[in-house]
Parts: structure tokens; C-alpha cells; sequence
């Protein structure tokens, strides 16, 4: 009895032994326990917002390599939902960032969580943003290529050639009429001239 | 009662067939035009609901906000290529067995013309609307360009109409047979007082001819426009560089396809058997089975490139239209609209009848409206959201205004050809006549405009005459 006491102590012992090197890997590289996210409290519409996302072990040691989903928050007759942003991956220092431009004024609740299926999980973070009306329209009043001596002139151009053609018929419809008018004139004189004959 | 005398030459049975349906107005005619009143009846009490109710009594909401409305106006923008292009093209190209064909295309363009921009109207809710277009309309858009485009086609398209028209006003002017008709004067006052004489023959062949030039590109562009008002917009599935050509082919498509149901219908209801022969509908299918095969060809080409890199939402657009709930609508347009009646054209046995050929030309025109209306409400059924697709089912009010807008098609062409003749009777007959003795070049030199000196070749194709002494000398 006493022996086989041993004996299992024994295997114990193996067993933990065995289990050591992939502890010590698990301490190595830490699960991600805790996502902050960083935004700015205010801006304006057409405004570059930068989000950062740190995300962290449970000792506080920042996590590289890790892919952070930004959202935002919508609403549309009454459907509440999220519509993804962007995705960056974590630095270095457990930073994963990028920059959002809102379109719209009011409050914008931006939250950022993991991407997969992290485990254990990992309460996503979220700030609320609260967005003023721009001093001017968001888009770019600059689009497209600017071709030198292109613009609407061309387009006025090639309309005008165009309603010229079609004056002209015009103008030949009133010389039709007049060619009428003088073939008429003649025939009715010859007419004349041949009963006088 | 004036006595029918016996229609003995070529020019007497060709008068007394195109201009007998202007002087009298049968049981059956009648009863087509309370038909299509009816239709069009039903369409204003549509049109009162929506004015009163809003666009809320249709089907259109904020996801698909084109529906039926913007499907029938390019699809009448498409037919409407048939006349004026098809006409230009094969007058341009000397094509003789065009005479007896090419009046009719110019109606058909012209009442679809007529009728495309009133589905704007209709799309717009408020018609007090369209005045947003010119207050806030900018060159940048489509929008404006398709306004601009779409007003310059209908006139010019008229405007070419009137100008092939004038001789047969004259002939209707002085026919006898038309002696006591009600609209003489009218006949009168648009003939411009055309004596045919050689000075009025060449001015008007000099303005058809730069007419039909002119009127060639316009066509084209208005097409072109139209498919830019979705190819310019961002959306996965209208971006695409092809459109303005695919637009065009499949207008020319269901164009020669309006044309042919059209000659086939006129043909019957006015015993024009002789005018309108098998060589016609032949000549016609071939140009209906070779822009089926253009149709095919971009189809191809734009889903194959587009399926190959399924660029953003590609995937779900071509999954829905394949084999999802758009593939019942595809497959009928691509089986039946396009691979059909090629077939029925080329296949010999159906070739040799006039039916198959009317059939195919049909068929062609069912598939071209299913692939407008996959192109505007298949589109936009795709979400911008992260929503599911959308969902459209047209309202009865969208479906009466659509057999109304029809209705109002083939009313108007029914009026045209009960108004002037729906053949070119001076054509037919300058086309048989030997070529007339040259004026003096004195004179000629005398009625041309300063200024403007393009010479180009007559429109009208003369038939050289056998010599009179059998060519011994």
C-alpha cells in the first residue's frame, strides 16, 4: 500500500515535471486581459480623429500582435447595430491605432474590442465622442482630375455645335419655302403668259 | 360616292395604301384607342393616389428609391435608338431595302421620347420637383447632362422626322384622295410648299445629310449618359467602365426589336404586304441576332471579370443574381432574351416566317426590360449597410402607370400613323423613278446658301436606269 503511495507520488512528481516547460511558454506570452481605448472627448465633422487601443496582460505588460476591431455605434428605425470602422494590430507597446473622419454631428459612441475568439474574454472598450458641426462640408471641394482648359465650356461647345446644326435646318426649311413660294410664282405666270399667247 | 377606280401602276398602289388609312377611321381602330385610354385612364387615377398620398403608395422606399419608374424610362430610352439611329445608319449606308422601314423607326423614336422623361416625372413624386433640377443642377452631374442630352435628341429627333416627312405632307396635300380630309391644312402648312422641284430636292437632301450625321452621335451620347447616371454612381455593381456600351448595344437591341413587332403590326392593319416583305423582317432579325450576340458578348465579359477578383460586394450581387432570388429574373432575360431569339433568327426553318421573327423580336424585348430592371432594382437591393438586401415589390400604382406609359406609346404611334403616311411614299416612288435631267450648275450654284458648301453624297439611293436603246450604242 505504502508502495504504491509512492509510487503515485512519484508519477506526480513526473507529471509536473512534464508540465513545467508549458507553464513557464504560458508565462512567456500572457493572454490579453485588458483593452483601453483612447479618443479624443470632442471634435467636428471633417475632423481626423485618431483611436488608439491598448491592449494588456493581466500583469499590465503590453500585448504586440493583436488585432483590434474599432466600431461605432448606429441606429436606424429602431435596428441598433455597429459598423466596423478599421482593424489594426497592436505595436510594440500594446498600441493598435487608427484615424476615423466623422461625417456627421452628435455623439459617437466608438467601442474597440479583440478580433477571434479570445479566451479568456476580453471586455471590449468604448468612448463617446461628441462631434460639432464642421466650419465647412467634410468632403474635399477638390475631386477628380483637373484637366487644364476642360470644363463646362467643352460641354457648352459641343451643345452649341449641336442646336446649330439643327437652326440651320431650319433656316433650310425657310428656303425651302421660298424655292416653293418662286416655283409657285413662275408656273403661275407661264400660265398666263400661255393664254395671252 | 366617288367610284374606287382600279389602282393599275406601282405609284397609284403605293398611294392608295399609305394614304387610306388617313382617310378613314375604322371600327377596330377605334377600339384599340378606347383600349389604350382605358390603360391610360387607369394610369391618371394611379397618378392622382400617388400626387395625393406621396410616394408612399408605392413600393419605392429609402434603400430602393428606383423602382419600376426608372426601369420603363430606360427601357424607352433604349427604343428609342431604334428609329432615329437605325435610319440615320442604313440611309448613311445606302441601304435600299430601308425605304419602306425607315418612317416607322423615326416614330418609334420619337413617341418614345415623348414618353421616357413623363417616368421621371413620376419617379420624382412632386412634378414641382423637376424645377430642383435646373435651380440646383450642376455640369458635374449625369443628372444634368442626361437633361440636356435627352432634350436635344427628342428635337432633334423630330426635327429629322419633320424633314423626311415634308415631300409626303405634299403628296398629301395634293392627293385626291385626300381631298376632303379634315386635316388638310395641316398637311398644308407643314408641307413648307415643297413643289418637289430639283433646287428643294437638293436642299433638303443636303440637311438630311448632315442631319443624319449629326443625329448619330447624339444618339449615342444620350445613351451614354443615361448609363452614366448608374455607372457614375458609387455602387459595386454599376461600376463599371462598360456601360455606356452596354447601354448602347442593348439599346439597338430592343430598338430593331420595336421596330420589327411595329412593321409586323402596321403590316396586317394596313395591307402593306407588299411594302413590308419577308426580306424586310429577315434584314431585320439579322441585325436583332447580331446585337443579341454584342449583348451576350458584354455579359460576359463584365461578369467574368467581375466574378474573377469579386471586388467589395461582388460576391453577394453575382450570388444573388445566379443563383439567388435575382436568378429567376437573369436567367429568363439570358435564356430567353437573348440566346432565343438569336436562335430563332438563325435557325433557317424559323427564319423563313414572319411569326418567329416577331416572336424572337418580342421575346428580345421582355428579356431587355428584365435586364433594366435587374440593372436599377438589383442594383440598388445591395446594402450600403451592414443590413441584409434590400426588398422591392412595386405597388398597383407603379404596375397601372407602367401599362399606362405603354398605353401612351403605342397611342401616340397609333395618332402618328393615322396623321401622315407610315411608309415614305417619295422615297419609294424617287428610288423607282429614272434619275432626273441635271439643272444648269448656274442655277445650282444660285440656290445654295453662301457660306455653308458640304457636299455630300445623296441620302437617297437612285437606281441607275437601263439605257433606252438596250446599251448598242
Amino acid at each position: 500500500m505504502k508502495g504504491t503511495i509512492y509510487r503515485m507520488l512519484l508519477l506526480l512528481c513526473l507529471a509536473l515535471l512534464a508540465a513545467w516547460p508549458v507553464s513557464a511558454v504560458f508565462a512567456d506570452s500572457p493572454a490579453p486581459a485588458k483593452l483601453d481605448l483612447t479618443a479624443p472627448s470632442s471634435g467636428s465633422v471633417g475632423d481626423r480623429l485618431s483611436l488608439k487601443a491598448l491592449v494588456s496582460s493581466a500583469t499590465g505588460e503590453p500585448m504586440p500582435g493583436v488585432v483590434v476591431v474599432f466600431k461605432v455605434s448606429t441606429s436606424f428605425m429602431n435596428t441598433e447595430d455597429s459598423v466596423e470602422l478599421g482593424r489594426a494590430t497592436t505595436d510594440k507597446q500594446g498600441v493598435a491605432a487608427m484615424t476615423y473622419v466623422p461625417h456627421s454631428s452628435g455623439d459617437l459612441s466608438i467601442s474597440a474590442s479583440l478580433s477571434g475568439d479570445v479566451k479568456p474574454a476580453v471586455k471590449s472598450a468604448s468612448s463617446v465622442v461628441k462631434i460639432l458641426e464642421g466650419p465647412q462640408q467634410y468632403d474635399s471641394e477638390q475631386i477628380g482630375v483637373s484637366v487644364p482648359g476642360l470644363g463646362p465650356w467643352f460641354l457648352a461647345v459641343v451643345m452649341g455645335g449641336i442646336w446649330f446644326v439643327f437652326l440651320w435646318a431650319m433656316a433650310q426649311l425657310r428656303q425651302i419655302f421660298r424655292d416653293g413660294q418662286h416655283s409657285a410664282a413662275q408656273k403661275r405666270t407661264s400660265r398666263l403668259e400661255n393664254r395671252h399667247v | 360616292m366617288e367610284a374606287v377606280k382600279p389602282v393599275v401602276d406601282f405609284e397609284d398602289r403605293l398611294e392608295e395604301r399609305a394614304f387610306s388609312p388617313l382617310s378613314h377611321i375604322s371600327a377596330k381602330y377605334a377600339l384599340l384607342v378606347a383600349v389604350l385610354l382605358v390603360f391610360i385612364g387607369l394610369g391618371v387615377y394611379a397618378y392622382q393616389t400617388q400626387f395625393r398620398e406621396g410616394l408612399v403608395v408605392t413600393g419605392m422606399r429609402d434603400r430602393i428609391s428606383w423602382g419600376l419608374y426608372v426601369t420603363m424610362f430606360v427601357f424607352f430610352i433604349g427604343i428609342s435608338m431604334a428609329g432615329t439611329l437605325i435610319s440615320a445608319i442604313l440611309r448613311i449606308a445606302h441601304a435600299e431595302w430601308r425605304l419602306p422601314i425607315t418612317r416607322m423607326a423615326e416614330f418609334v423614336t420619337v413617341a418614345a421620347l415623348v414618353i421616357a422623361p413623363v417616368f421621371i416625372l413620376l419617379d420624382m413624386g412632386q412634378p414641382t420637383r423637376l424645377s430642383n433640377l435646373f435651380i440646383f443642377g450642376r455640369w458635374q452631374s449625369p443628372l444634368t447632362w442626361d437633361v440636356f442630352g435627352l432634350t436635344t435628341y427628342l428635337i432633334g429627333s423630330a426635327i429629322y422626322l419633320y424633314l423626311a416627312l415634308i415631300p409626303d405632307l405634299a403628296l398629301c396635300r395634293d392627293s385626291k384622295r385626300l381631298k376632303s380630309h379634315p386635316l388638310k391644312w395641316l398637311f398644308k402648312a407643314f408641307a413648307v410648299e415643297w413643289r418637289g422641284t430639283h433646287s428643294q430636292h437638293h436642299r433638303l437632301a443636303r440637311t438630311l445629310g448632315i442631319f443624319m450625321i449629326v443625329i448619330i452621335p447624339v444618339a449615342v451620347s444620350m445613351h451614354t449618359v443615361t448609363s452614366w447616371i448608374f455607372a457614375m454612381t458609387l455602387r459595386e455593381p454599376w461600376d463599371s467602365t462598360m456601360y455606356a456600351a452596354y447601354f448602347v448595344g442593348g439599346a439597338l437591341y430592343s430598338g430593331v426589336g420595336v421596330l420589327i413587332i411595329l412593321m409586323a403590326v402596321l403590316r396586317k392593319a394596313f395591307h402593306l404586304e407588299e411594302y413590308f416583305k419577308l426580306q424586310h423582317f429577315k434584314n431585320l432579325g439579322y441585325m436583332l441576332a447580331a446585337f443579341s450576340l454584342i449583348v451576350m458578348f458584354f455579359n460576359v465579359s463584365e461578369y467574368v471579370t467581375e466574378g474573377f477578383k469579386l471586388k467589395g460586394d461582388m460576391h453577394l450581387y453575382l450570388e444573388r443574381m445566379f443563383v439567388g432570388p435575382l436568378a429567376p429574373y437573369y436567367w429568363t432575360y439570358a435564356l430567353s432574351g437573348m440566346v432565343l431569339p438569336a436562335l430563332l433568327v438563325a435557325i433557317p426553318a424559323t427564319r423563313r416566317s414572319i411569326g418567329f421573327i416577331v416572336l424572337a423580336a418580342l421575346l428580345a424585348n421582355i428579356g431587355m426590360w428584365i435586364e433594366r430592371y435587374l440593372i436599377v432594382v438589383g442594383g440598388l437591393s445591395l446594402p450600403l449597410q451592414p443590413y441584409h438586401p434590400a426588398i422591392y415589390s412595386p405597388t398597383w400604382v407603379e404596375w397601372s402607370l407602367m401599362a399606362a406609359g405603354i398605353a401612351g406609346f403605342i397611342l401616340l404611334i397609333t395618332l402618328i400613323v393615322k396623321i401622315v403616311p407610315a411608309v415614305a411614299v417619295w422615297e419609294m416612288l424617287e428610288h423607282r423613278k429614272p434619275k432626273p435631267v441635271e439643272e444648269p450648275v448656274e442655277e445650282l450654284e444660285q440656290t445654295r446658301q453662301p457660306g455653308l458648301r458640304v457636299k455630300l453624297g445623296s441620302p437617297f439611293p437612285e437606281k441607275p436606269t437601263p439605257p433606252v436603246d438596250g446599251g448598242r450604242k
